[in-house]
């Protein structure tokens, strides 16, 4: 319990953190405690990330023992492939939420955005972006040990292509923006409360939310917790950013969970240990049965207290798609922009760095937009009402079309990662930085164990003008608000 | 005294000792992350040695008759009095390496690059020595040497059974 503070700085997350431990629930936080310290080479990138059968194989980073693994892998080489397993999982993981997008990329993707990703290809002697492409990126992972230098262009490549494929999906029923609301206070009503989480399935959201809000009587109400899920007319009400959704469950205000496929094994879990009932977010599960389970469950309980106070959320528009300009730039406006996104992560505070990080860009007097997590704790406190929020998955590209539409990248001032999740994310600040802008990431990335990968990596985004800064420690606010100013 | 049990049964070989153990003790940032970039390269006192049928982690094991300590030619090598640890200070080392020929586990080491010896001292001056505290699998632990017996009691009890299943096979007599 002492440690509450050092997981959340804000007041309603520390009372159900309190409420947690009171009750003996196990939340992300314990279980990161007892992984610790994480894997060292891992964290490093030094264990081999090809999965043959010879391994585990890796290399002590003090130089006493294993220099080079039993193929002969060395040192390079291998963090090299492990960087490019990370933005090789992350294309995966954008294609299994946007499967049809590859397929026709080439008429999906915006022509400026293109151009410009062609152009940093072809700089670098690689091919021009396409569907097929993805082909190769599969192939190129079976390959075996290969030179550093070549896995370091594959991973920008797959990088720029898990940008550009996310970019270009069609997200929510509207062409190009969607509206949302943020908060704890989501949760309050009277009606049942139905959390989702994960990728789960549209149609299934589409069912539920015409049963709910095409009733007569308004019999529950849905809420998104830590995804950000269109729904009919919009984006789902996001009750609480990802990292805190176990918490949100722990604390009982959600009668009911529909999780998708990518949603973390914690989350049933939790639902099993504390008697929520949980659906699979797929297109089979019954939209009226879920309903009436909900239902019933909700009138089996009562709100909890600490949500007797909540202030009512905060209603904002979410950008999605390229087809409407967001606005976070014009060529009217003048002043520098600045981009705030990532995700929760257990070692760092919630919300802390994304909160002092917009309040200290914001009095710099700069235009502020962001996507995921730090956008939900940034939206949540109203620091900045002219904030742009973003779609996670189509944001990142939005984003840079405003900037190319702008002009190019010089009003950009930097795009900061408060934490990483998922290797989509960090394909997608790779993706940016290869693009051509700057990219700083608050949290360690596993490929500080080769001097020459990180070295290699920093020109080769210096080609297009690009930067990817990251840190050997959970970087402090100070350290950000620095890297903006030293433009 | 405290000293450090090993468990061989519970090594999976991961190494965590050896790489924590370098960053926390032998590297001035005390950070992995930070370590892998500092010249010289930190050095652990602890090694995981074996296979992959066995491994075990070998540190210094605080000989009561140590050779080490009438070894050294310039007395850098002493017994601390109060913890019974041996201890190398580092300002009287000359790296002449002595003491690592004479340790008969191979658990001293030489640190060219710092021209001193290196040896495990318990992370003395820690409540829980690092490699103690990283080992995921419990395979190193910090045992008061008083209470020591009671660690050997439990592997004798499973010699003797082991002796005893093996007498059942082959008609042996075993006295009790």
């Amino acid at each position: 319990m002492e440690t509450i503070h050092l997981k959340s700085a804000d007041p309603l997350s520390q009372a159900m953190l309190r409420s947690a431990a009171l009750n003996g629930v196990e939340l992300i936080w314990e279980r990161a405690e007892k992984l610790q310290p994480q894997d060292g080479f891992l964290r490093l990138g030094l264990s081999c990330p090809y999965d043959c059968l010879l391994g585990p194989c890796r290399i002590d980073p003090f130089g006493q023992g294993a220099d080079k693994g039993i193929c002969g892998l060395d040192r390079d080489s291998m963090v090299a492939a492990t960087l490019y397993r990370l933005c090789h999982r992350g294309l995966l993981e954008t294609l299994n939420i946007v499967p049809a997008a590859a397929r026709d990329l080439e008429n999906t993707c915006p022509v400026k955005v293109k151009d410009l990703a062609n152009q940093v290809l072809g700089s670098h002697g690689l091919p021009p972006l396409s569907g097929s492409s993805l082909l190769d990126t599969v192939l190129r992972t079976a390959q075996g040990p290969m030179n550093h230098e070549k896995l370091l262009l594959g991973a920008l490549h797959l990088s720029l292509l898990n940008l550009v494929l996310a970019g270009s999906s069609q997200r929510g029923e509207h062409p190009g923006f969607g509206a949302c609301s943020a908060g704890y206070g989501v949760i309050n009503g009277d009606s049942a409360c139905i959390g989702f989480c994960g990728t789960p399935s549209p149609e299934l959201v589409r069912a539920l939310h015409r049963q709910t809000v095409g009733a007569q009587t308004e019999t529950a109400h849905l809420v998104a917790l830590g995804a950000w899920i269109p729904g009919d007319g919009g984006y789902l009400p996001l009750a609480c950013s990802s990292g805190a959704s176990e918490l949100l469950l722990s604390s009982g205000a959600v009668n009911l969970v529909v999780a998708g496929l990518d949603a973390d094994p914690a989350l049933f879990q939790l639902c099993r240990r504390l008697n929520i009932p949980a659906v699979t977010g797929t297109a089979e599960a019954s939209a009226m049965e879920i309903l009436q389970t909900a239902c019933s469950r909700h009138k089996q309980s009562s709100r909890p207290q600490l949500f007797s106070d909540v202030p009512p959320a905060r209603d904002f528009t979410v950008h999605s798609s390229g087809k409407s300009p967001s606005g976070l730039v014009s060529r009217k406006q003048s002043g520098r922009v600045g981009l705030i996104c990532g995700s929760d992560m257990p070692h760092m505070t919630m919300g802390k760095i994304s909160q002092e990080l917009s309040a200290a860009l914001n009095n710099d007097g700069m235009i502020l937009g962001g996507w995921g997590d730090a956008c939900w704790w940034i939206m949540n406190h109203e620091q900045d009402p002219s904030f742009v929020a973003f779609d996670p998955l189509t944001g990142p590209l939005l984003a840079v079309l405003d900037l190319v539409e702008a002009g190019g990248f010089d009003r950009l001032d930097g795009i900061c990662y408060t934490g990483l999740k998922r290797c989509r994310e960090f394909a997608t600040a790779l993706g940016l930085a290869f693009l051509g802008c700057r990219v700083s990431i608050a949290v360690p990335i596993p490929i500080l164990g080769s001097r020459e990968v990180c070295r290699s990596l920093s020109e080769k985004l210096r080609v297009s003008g690009g930067e990817l800064v990251h840190f050997d420690h959970p970087a402090e606010t100070e350290e950000l608000t620095a890297w903006f100013a030293n433009r | 005294m405290k000293v450090i049990a090993v468990y061989p049964d519970r090594c999976t070989g991961c190494k965590t000792c050896e790489l924590y153990c370098a960053a926390e003790r032998g590297s001035n940032s005390k950070s992995l992350l930070k370590a892998v970039r500092e010249e010289p390269s930190p050095m652990p006192r602890v090694r995981v040695e074996g296979t992959n049928e066995l491994s075990v982690a070998l540190q210094c094991r605080q000989c009561r008759q140590a050779p080490c300590l009438d070894s050294c030619l310039t007395g850098a090598l002493r017994r601390d009095d109060q913890s019974g640890i041996v201890v190398v200070q580092e300002n009287r080392c000359i790296g002449c390496w002595t003491c690592t020929l004479f340790c008969p586990y191979g658990v001293i080491y030489p640190w060219p690059e710092r021209k001193i010896a290196l040896k495990c001292d318990r992370c003395l001056y820690m409540e829980i020595p690092v490699c103690v505290d990283v080992c995921p699998t419990q395979a190193l632990e910090l045992v008061d040497l008083a209470e020591y017996d009671t660690v050997l009691q439990a592997k004798r009890a499973s010699v003797l059974e082991t002796i005893r299943r093996a007498g059942d096979r082959q008609g042996a007599l075993i006295l009790e």
